[in-house]
């Protein structure tokens, strides 16, 4: 007997040959031994209580209640973390933005100074949570240095001289970047608070003065002086200068 | 005595608790079952599988569902009894079950003339001792396919679901032990 054609669907695969020479010869049996247990046990598994199998909610009720207070405990924490995080968020952003120190005698770039128009308002409200934040950064490099802080918000302002429309013989060269930003932040001015520039630095508006002085423009130097010693007071004036803060 | 009952009957009347249908199930399958595995192991592991599976239908007996002929079942259990027996002790027949490629080829190579039945009771003895020792030289997943068609009465589908493989791989392994015990059977006839 031959099989047939496998590409074809067709009776299984059979040789009744082989399956009667096979029949023929196959006459192990099993042990007496493994009757007598098998029938043993087949009897005491029926006598033997069936155990009672819980529903699964039951078998799961462990498993079930961790993970519900695993998903209701993170959730409350992270609800927790988000409500802190938000003022949390402001009080560093001010602090972040809050300028150095008048202290520094440097000029100021007007992004520097915009920036500070713009936390001026916010930074009494966020008095204290800043103070409670960690201290302000190192005083930036004295090109991006900042100038003292609005009058409401600082006491240093008592140390800064009047306000003064300009500074009349300092030229462009001994100017801070911050007065040149004087007119680039005006659209600004009009929306936030008056701010103080920073006087240039003492010996360069000396030695301007002092230019004026030898060019014959002493009307102007004078004036110049003038308006030097209400920025500087205490500093002294040069020799060479001194006449110049007499009546002519 | 029991009416002939179906297996798949008997087995959920021992479910109920009905001794007398799982000694009827016993009878019926204790030799087949043996021999299937006798055939595939030395005799101490068959004795030891085959107990083993027949404990393990009786503690099946609480949640027992009809999903399958009962046979196809049994002598599925007894297959993956036979399987753990090979991962432990005979690492060469497990492997032989993952070689499909060269069954493929064998089977092309394999002579398909017919069995020439001698006449003599003597001569047919002699030829079923001679078709044992071809069936026991034959690899272990073409001789398993043998004997489930012969002990288990199972059908390609049923040797396919009791071993775990595809109908067409079921098949092939059959169609070559056939092949190769006529193939053994045939060489010293004249």
């Amino acid at each position: 007997m031959t099989d047939p054609d496998p590409k074809l669907p067709g009776p299984d695969p059979h040789d009744e040959a082989l399956a009667a020479l096979y029949r023929q010869a196959a006459r192990a049996e099993p042990p007496a031994r493994q009757d007598a247990a098998i029938h043993a046990a087949a009897a005491a598994d029926l006598k033997a209580p069936r155990a009672h199998r819980p529903p699964w909610w039951l078998r799961w009720r462990l498993g079930l209640s961790v993970a519900a207070t695993l998903v209701l405990t993170t959730s409350l924490v992270l609800l927790v973390q988000r409500e802190q995080g938000e003022p949390g968020e402001e009080a560093r952003k001010a602090a972040a933005e809050r300028p150095a120190p008048a202290r520094q005698e440097g000029a100021a770039e007007g992004t520097s100074s915009a920036r500070q128009e713009a936390a001026a308002p916010s930074a009494p409200n966020a008095a204290p949570a800043v103070r409670s934040a960690p201290p302000a950064p190192a005083a930036p490099p004295p090109a991006l240095g900042a100038e003292s802080p609005p009058a409401a918000a600082s006491p240093r302002k008592k140390e800064a001289a009047p306000r003064p429309e300009a500074f009349p013989g300092a030229p462009a060269s001994a100017l801070t970047g911050e007065a040149r930003s004087d007119s680039a932040a005006s659209p600004h001015d009009a929306a936030q608070p008056a701010r103080e520039p920073s006087p240039p630095p003492p010996e360069a508006w000396l030695d301007d003065i002092r230019k004026l002085h030898r060019a014959g423009r002493d009307a102007e130097a004078r004036n110049a002086l003038a308006t030097f010693r209400r920025s500087y007071p205490n500093h002294p004036v040069p020799p060479d200068l001194a006449p110049l803060q007499e009546a002519p | 005595m029991l009416a002939e009952r179906p297996d798949e009957v008997l087995m959920c009347a021992y479910q109920a608790g009905e001794l007398a249908a799982f000694e009827e199930l016993y009878g019926r399958y204790r030799g087949r079952l043996f021999r299937y595995l006798a055939r595939q192991c030395p005799a101490a592991v068959a004795e030891e599988l085959s107990q083993e599976c027949w404990l393990r239908v009786i503690r099946a007996r609480a949640g027992y569902v009809v999903s399958a002929r009962f046979v196809t079942w049994l002598f599925r259990i007894a297959h993956n009894l036979l399987m753990d027996h090979f991962r432990r002790a005979d690492h060469a027949a497990l492997a032989a079950f993952d070689d499909d490629e060269a069954l493929q080829a064998a089977i092309e190579s394999a002579p398909d003339d017919p069995l020439r039945q001698p006449d003599a009771l003597a001569e047919r003895e002699a030829l079923a001792r001679r078709l044992i020792a071809a069936l026991e030289a034959l690899p272990a997943p073409q001789r398993e396919a043998f004997l489930l068609q012969q002990e288990g009465e199972m059908s390609v589908d049923e040797i396919a679901a009791a071993t775990g493989v595809g109908r067409e791989t079921a098949k092939s392994r059959l169609r070559y032990a056939l092949a190769r015990l006529r193939a053994a059977l045939a060489e010293d006839q004249p």
